[in-house]
């Protein structure tokens, strides 16, 4: 594939203020929503229909103190998107760049992209009936703007560019943590085939609850490569039967006594 | 010909809950088709878009799962009946299966008699019940996402779409065996009309049971 862009993330800078989060609603028009105090500082608590990137909070007592993990979550614009591989409409597809965008007036809501992402990222808009999550603002860059979550970013956690420049920045960043951070390391890399959504992690994934290596279930793969494009012809395949049932058993029967001495169609 | 005996084939319960089951399976496969492909995108109109699309099917998808329901509660012992005799197979049901391809296409076959439903109606009484309740319980899951954890989400897909196409498949062989196929037109006015078919074509067809109501001669 021709150069992507996506961003990095660099949770070792980010300090959890939720500016792009905000940043995001505002620019994508999103309602605010209720939320209800659960005993932790993560105030957002989930993706939603109306809510494309929290910052997920993750708290661990080490060493007598306690530590924080944030990481932002939004959707990791994969490289070969398994939500645009099953959708039956084809509302979702790649730009230029490498976004992974969804058209809101070809998608249904079946929820399948939903399903079948690695991240569990699409989240249902019951109010639309429409499936939603990040377009990476695809129609801000496409005009040479930045997107509206790495703008607003203050502290240079967030860093948006060619996915090779900031792959290569990622892996520096992390040659620097590793004495302080031996877990440091790259997400998004391999996961799920790469993403354009890169992150530099402190620690193990799991802290930051990503899964260390998400897969594309089985499930999904076989509804994708088996199933939708091979069982539809079965249905060709009896009715074809049928017909041609219908014409040999007329003609076998020509002038023959048919079925016993009953008429044809008896 | 003169007017002949006609005996009882299709019990009025029978017969509506076949009727109400061909009517919902057309509109939730072309409602469903809608969602499955965008090769279906000329029917949208039809249903008023994709929104009125989903929301018919499942409106047919309560009916389809609660007209078998309702006969079950109103008629158990018939329900139990209908079970029992397509759970009996034998030497002729054997026979019978495998001298049907040559009766598909045309070539003259003696069958082994059969019971009211022959062998091949007795294999759909129990392929379209399973093939429906695993449809019914995956498009639940399918409906109600949010509450089923993810692996059984993503399951449900593929074993919804398997058994629709499964069963799509079959009732084209279904429809015409029991409708244009040499002979069928006798049980096809029966299933849909009053239920009856002429002693004769019963004891041609259904030899074991013409024996059984009418006695042997
Ligand atoms: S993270 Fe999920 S929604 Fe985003 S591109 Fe990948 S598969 Fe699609
Ligand atoms: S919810 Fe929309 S985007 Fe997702 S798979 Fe269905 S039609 Fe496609
Ligand atoms: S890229 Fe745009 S849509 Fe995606 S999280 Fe950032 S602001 Fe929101």
């Amino acid at each position: 594939m021709a150069k992507t862009k996506g961003y990095l993330v660099d949770t070792t800078k980010c300090i959890a203020c939720r500016g792009c989060v905000v940043a995001c609603k505002q620019w994508n028009q999103l309602p605010a929503e209720q939320t209800r105090f659960t005993g932790s500082y993560q105030t957002v608590p989930d993706l939603t229909g109306n809510t494309f990137t929290i910052i997920s909070f993750h708290e661990y007592e080490e060493d007598g103190r306690i530590r924080w993990y944030f990481a932002k979550r939004q959707c990791m614009h994969c490289l070969e998107p398994v939500c645009m591989k099953v959708c039956p409409q084809k509302a979702i597809s790649i730009t230029d760049t490498g976004a992974v965008v969804r058209d809101n007036d070809k998608c249904v809501g079946c929820q399948y992209c939903a399903a079948a992402c690695p991240f569990h990222i699409p989240r249902y808009n019951p109010t639309t009936d429409k499936e939603t999550k990040c377009s990476l603002c695809a129609e801000r860059t496409a005009e040479g703007d930045l997107p509206a979550c790495v703008k607003a970013c203050i502290t240079g956690a967030l860093e948006y560019g060619n996915r090779d420049e900031l792959l290569a920045k990622a892996k520096e960043r992390v040659n620097n943590l590793i004495g302080d951070y031996p877990n440091a390391n790259v997400y998004g890399e391999t996961q799920a085939g790469g993403t354009n959504i890169l992150y530099v992690l402190a620690d193990v994934p799991g802290k930051y609850g990503f899964e260390e290596d998400p897969k594309v279930s089985t499930a999904i793969t076989a509804w994708q490569n088996v199933i939708k494009p091979y069982f539809p012809w079965l249905i060709a395949l009896t009715a074809a039967g049928s017909i041609f049932s219908f014409f040999s058993t007329r003609l076998l029967k020509v002038g023959k006594e048919a079925h016993e001495g009953e008429s044809l169609h008896g | 010909m003169a007017e002949e005996k006609r005996i009882l084939k299709c019990s009025t319960g029978a017969r509506m809950v076949h009727w109400s089951h061909t009517i919902c399976w057309f509109i939730l496969l072309l409602t469903g088709l809608v969602m499955f492909s965008g090769w279906f995108d000329w029917l949208k109109p039809v249903f008023g878009g994709t929104n009125g699309a989903n929301l018919i099917h499942r409106i047919f998808a309560l009916v389809f799962v609660a007209v078998p329901l309702i006969g079950l509660v109103l008629k158990p012992r018939s329900f139990i009946g209908w079970m029992k005799e397509a759970a009996k197979w034998g030497k002729d049901e054997i026979k019978f299966m495998m001298m049907f391809p040559l009766d598909f296409i045309g070539i003259k076959v003696h069958m082994p008699p059969q019971d009211r439903i022959n062998a091949g109606q007795k294999f759909n009484s129990f392929f379209f019940p399973i093939i429906g309740f695993f449809i019914a319980l995956s498009g639940f899951v399918m409906w109600f996402a949010e509450s089923f954890p993810l692996w059984m989400v993503r399951l449900a897909y593929p074993v919804h779409d398997i058994c629709w196409i499964l069963g799509t498949a079959q009732l084209c062989f279904h429809a015409y065996l029991g409708s244009l196929h040499p002979g069928s037109g006798e049980a096809f006015w029966a299933m849909f009309g009053d239920g009856k078919v002429r002693a004769s074509w019963a004891k041609h067809h259904h030899t074991k049971w013409y024996e059984q109501v009418c006695g042997k001669e």
